[in-house]
């Protein structure tokens, strides 16, 4: 194999690189160059995000065929519209208070909704994060709240530069939101993810009664996170008498693979 | 000069292109594939191991700059598992064949996820100090690794006939058995 400088010196030379990559980026040196880079790949990073993204509904529209997926597709809104009827019908009893609170809230945190698109996704190993084409400069802030179709929460901002975001997908086994379960009781519990194959609820008392079907909304508990967004729906109740607490399988209406485009809820300070 | 560094500018924009933007939306387990990892070491093999140093430090640092882990770690890995490669194919698999080429890719494919593994570990140990996510990160790492070396090797392959075919400085990387 050739290997024309020696290969002490090769080794050596690509440490000292390796070192002095670390420190221009960790002292904001190479921001300017990594920030031009970002500049000139972002609209082929968001068209070959499109391009890919269509490929892959083609893909799935031949083999499952399109009718099945149209179907789907419809069932699936209808499923995200019913979810919001059946919040706004449980939320009903409290509804005086949750319209004072929501108007105390927007008169004190004044929050807006900003869109954002999805330029990638994560290319590193499994975890389940999205590329966001605004960043810092736009008001985004590690911890708000980012919502799908429907205003149903897909995850929160996990990295935040200047011109970009990542955001942590509810389904990702980083993520954790504090939420409650609509209804009488109010269960308290956390939502998490499981490697983007499913969200589990998880820290609910063996006391409280919860059953499938069960709406999955934010507690509000989290500081940048209002409460009352839907999550999801309980699908699956895993509870075992030698545990304190039982979890729940939630089943989300938002498809994680087709997100191009996002909510957040913009924080004034 | 010019000629070929716009050939080489060319190609490492259309596999980071392929690695950032491409391969993170294929379905089912296709996105398993590392086109850089491929690529590195298929130049380590059949070309220059300096030109794969080279071609790791800017794709790496690319891969950096769009990944969700922190600086630094991917180029890290990628190098790391290229002077691996480096030491195999000095110490073991001295001939420069297709055989080889898969060799070293499986080889390859291993020390990377195991770099790439240790890495993740560490940053979900100092991040939640949860096992539960530890564990079960390490459940779906280890159903990932088989698919990941079919798809490097099979698209170690590919390069492999692609260029066998299209250029004939590489006719006789099937049978040459010398070490330059």
């Amino acid at each position: 194999m050739p290997l024309t400088p020696k290969p002490t010196k090769l080794i050596i030379l690509t440490v000292v690189i390796i070192f002095l990559l670390f420190f221009l980026h960790y002292t904001h040196i190479l921001a300017p160059v990594e920030r031009l880079l970002v500049a000139i790949t972002k609209p082929i990073l968001q068209i070959s995000y499109k391009v890919s993204n269509q490929i892959g509904t083609e893909y799935l529209d031949f083999k499952s065929k399109r009718e099945l997926l149209t179907e789907n597709k419809e069932l699936k809104d209808q499923l995200a519209i019913l979810l919001k009827e059946k919040s706004r019908y449980l939320n009903e009893n409290e509804e005086n208070d949750f319209l004072r609170e929501q108007l105390k809230f927007s008169q004190t945190m004044n929050y807006e909704f900003i869109i954002a698109n999805v330029i990638g996704k994560n290319v590193a190993g499994v975890q389940n994060s999205l590329l966001l084409d605004l960043g810092q400069q736009d008001g985004l802030k590690v911890g708000q709240p980012v919502l799908g179709e429907q205003g149903v929460v897909i995850g929160k901002i996990s990295k935040v530069e200047r011109n970009r975001s990542f955001m942590t997908l509810v389904n990702d086994d980083l993520s954790r939101l504090a939420a409650k379960i609509q209804g009488v009781t109010k269960t308290m519990g956390v939502v998490e993810g499981e490697f983007g194959l499913g969200i589990k609820m998880r820290l609910i008392p063996q006391n409280e009664t919860i059953s499938e079907g069960d709406v999955v909304v934010t507690s509000g508990l989290e500081e940048l996170v209002p409460a009352n967004l839907i999550v999801g729906q309980i699908e699956k109740i895993i509870k075992s008498p030698e545990q304190l607490f039982q979890e729940a399988s939630i089943k989300s209406p938002i498809d994680f693979n087709k997100i191009s485009m996002v909510n957040i809820i913009k924080t004034n300070d | 000069m010019i000629k070929k560094f716009l050939k080489h500018t060319l190609i490492i924009t259309i596999v980071a292109l392929l690695q950032v933007a491409i391969l993170p939306n294929l379905a089912n387990k296709l996105n398993n594939l590392d086109i850089v990892l491929v690529v590195l070491i298929f130049i380590a093999v059949v070309y220059k191991f300096y030109f794969s140093v080279i071609y790791g430090l800017i794709l790496g640092f690319f891969v950096d700059i769009y990944s969700s882990l922190p600086f630094g770690v991917s180029v890290l890995c990628y190098l790391l598992t290229l002077y691996f490669v480096y030491l195999i194919l000095q110490k073991l698999l001295t001939n420069k064949s297709f055989y080889a080429l898969l060799g070293v890719t499986f080889i390859g494919t291993l020390v990377s996820n195991l770099l790439f593994y240790f890495f993740k570990i560490s940053i979900y140990f100092f991040g939640t100090k949860d096992y539960l996510i530890i564990k079960n990160y390490s459940i779906i790492s280890l159903q990932n690794i088989p698919w990941q070396i079919s798809l490097n090797l099979f698209f170690a392959l590919l390069l492999f006939i692609g260029f066998h075919l299209g250029s004939t400085r590489f006719k006789a990387v099937f049978i040459d058995t010398t070490k330059t």
